[in-house]
């Protein structure tokens, strides 16, 4: 066994995504700690591998492996972490990582810890803060043994610090990948001809606390007022109350507004990914406790309804 | 088909969280069916409908409350509800897993769902480890399943309105390959089933797998759970000290 931090970076049309940068920056600061080296794992066809500031970087060139496979990348990540025994593996709390994370700690009997936005080493002991509950609750996790499998949540570290050239090492396919039952088909691109919500400096976000499609109007009318458009949380967008293209966070898009107005968002992890860092956030919930109130600037226990029409009288 | 739906009843997120020793109070609090579980039993039913077959749902009984939650899965078309208990009000993701996963195989599935994720994955989502245990292949993410003799083909969500089509293969009586998918079934394929035939189906009979106790824990959960600071494993989240809110 070694004491080596992976990392297993993630892409998408040959574009390495933010949280692969911020768990490299990450494991960086961590792996002196461990005695180990802090290491990029990258699977891909034809990738420019050598974008980051790991101690070393592990490359494994497959054409099988071009676009993200769950099965064939989670062969070839068992294969790969039961070799050489890395004390830690880290992966994003995202659509890539969710797939493997956790089936990865059943086919190892490692323990995993998902949700993570922190890790330290305590007394020479990993310590995962956990963000659970939809943000309400956050758990101090001490995973036992000698590896320890930790999905984070995107956004929990700088972006920046993971960001180098370090020479990446090809190697060969730690496992066959004949007989796969999973088959990338095609990319589906999101749809178009709606307003793009990254581009807005005033964002109104609505979450399952707007109650139902009647009262999207009232949002839209606040919005205007304020030369704002109207976002939303997944809910809203499950629900079918306003179309994908409007959805903010983990799933949707990320934004950086000037002004985001969240009416009955409670501000689970997922959505707080893709809006955390507007310039000034304003949050109203009935739940004085909604974890949206650790990250607003103002926020308003109240009516949601009560205050977009004192709003709106206002304006 | 045989088609199984994995559900996890859950903590509400909707009222407190009370704490008590080092983690929650299970006693105290409301307990509900995860959301995407719902959605994936939704989209089991649709499945069955386009390509025929039967749909089982199973899940772990914590709290002795699982019948009302496995009556509207009958309601909503399920055509089988199969119930795990245990005292263990509080087993994580990996215990719950492993004795799902005991159940499944003796059901021979060709295709599995289970909700994408749930707000007390602490240890990661069942979806993916009932896949490991029952060493079948796995798409998370799901928004749509279509099935044609032995394939599945999905559409897999990414980010920001990107996605991606996969297909798998099932069983389809072979007791071959099967695959398991974490449905988030999207609205605009929700209510598309027929729902004839559903109303009168909510009193069907559930039936009750075996006892499980605590000395059956699973691999991988983040045992060893540490005291916090002060003495808590889960802390109630303080607010941003700079956050003016206002208290009405």
């Amino acid at each position: 066994m070694s004491n080596d931090i992976f990392v297993i970076t993630e892409h998408m049309d040959g574009t390495f995504s933010d949280v692969s940068f911020e768990m490299v920056g990450k494991s960086k600061e961590m792996a002196s700690a461990f005695g180990g080296q802090a290491v990029a794992v990258v699977l891909g066809s034809g990738m420019s591998a050598e974008v980051f500031a790991s101690d070393s970087t592990i490359y494994v060139e497959d054409a099988d492996l071009a676009q993200f496979n769950p099965e064939a990348y989670g062969r070839v990540i068992e294969a790969l972490v039961k070799e050489k025994s890395p004390r830690l593996v880290l992966f994003g709390w995202t659509a890539t990582g969710m797939d493997l994370a956790a089936w990865l700690s059943a086919r190892t009997g490692k323990p995993c810890v998902a949700y993570a936005r922190d890790l330290c080493i305590e007394d020479g002991a990993l310590v995962v803060n956990s963000q659970v509950y939809g943000g309400k609750m956050i758990a101090e996790v001490a995973p036992e043994g000698d590896m320890a499998i930790v999905a984070c949540v995107a956004g929990s570290f700088p972006v920046d610090a993971g960001r180098g050239s370090t020479p990446a090492m090809q190697v060969d396919l730690p496992v066959s990948l004949d007989g796969l039952k999973t088959k990338f088909l095609e990319a589906i691109k999101p749809a178009g001809g709606d307003v793009d919500i990254t581009a807005q400096e005033k964002l109104v976000s609505i979450g399952r606390g707007i109650g139902g499609k009647e009262n999207i109007e009232l949002a839209e009318e606040l919005a205007e007022a304020l030369g704002a458009v109207v976002s939303a949380s997944r809910p809203v967008v499950d629900a079918g109350w306003l179309p994908r293209t409007r959805q903010v966070g983990k799933s949707g898009l990320k934004v950086k507004p000037k002004l985001y107005l969240m009416l009955g968002i409670s501000g689970a992890p997922e959505h707080l990914e893709g809006m955390n860092s507007a310039d000034l956030i304003i949050a109203v919930n009935t739940d004085k406790k909604a974890p949206i109130f650790n990250v607003a600037h103002y926020g308003a226990t109240a009516d949601l309804f009560e205050v977009a029409e004192e709003m709106l009288e206002l304006l | 088909m045989n088609i199984v739906v994995a559900i996890k009843h859950i903590p509400s997120i909707a009222d407190e969280l009370p704490v008590r020793g080092n983690n929650l109070d299970f006693d105290s609090v409301d307990f509900v069916l995860n959301e995407f579980d719902e959605q994936s039993i939704e989209q089991a039913v649709l499945v069955k409908e386009a390509a025929g077959g039967t749909v089982t749902v199973v899940g772990v009984d914590l709290i002795e409350e699982l019948n009302n939650v496995l009556h509207l899965a009958l309601a909503k078309g399920a055509d089988k509800a199969v119930k795990i208990t245990t005292d263990e009000s509080g087993a994580d993701s990996h215990m719950q897993a492993k004795w799902l996963a005991d159940a499944i195989k003796d059901m021979s599935p060709d295709i599995i769902f289970a909700g994408v994720q749930a707000s007390n994955d602490l240890d990661g989502q069942i979806g993916p480890m009932l896949a490991a245990y029952l060493d079948m292949p796995y798409i998370g993410g799901v928004s749509s399943v279509e099935v044609t003799g032995d394939t599945a083909t999905v559409n897999k969500e990414f980010a920001g309105g990107v996605g991606a089509k996969y297909s798998c293969q099932t069983a389809d009586g072979g007791g071959g390959a099967s695959c398991i998918q974490a449905a988030a079934l999207r609205a605009d394929q929700q209510g598309e089933a027929d729902r004839a035939d559903r109303d009168d189906r909510g009193d069907q009979p559930i039936e009750r797998w075996r006892k499980r106790g605590i000395n059956d824990e699973a691999d991988g959960s983040p045992r060893g759970y540490r005291p916090c600071r002060d003495d808590r494993r889960f802390v109630e989240r303080s607010r941003r000290a700079d956050c003016g809110v206002v208290e009405k």
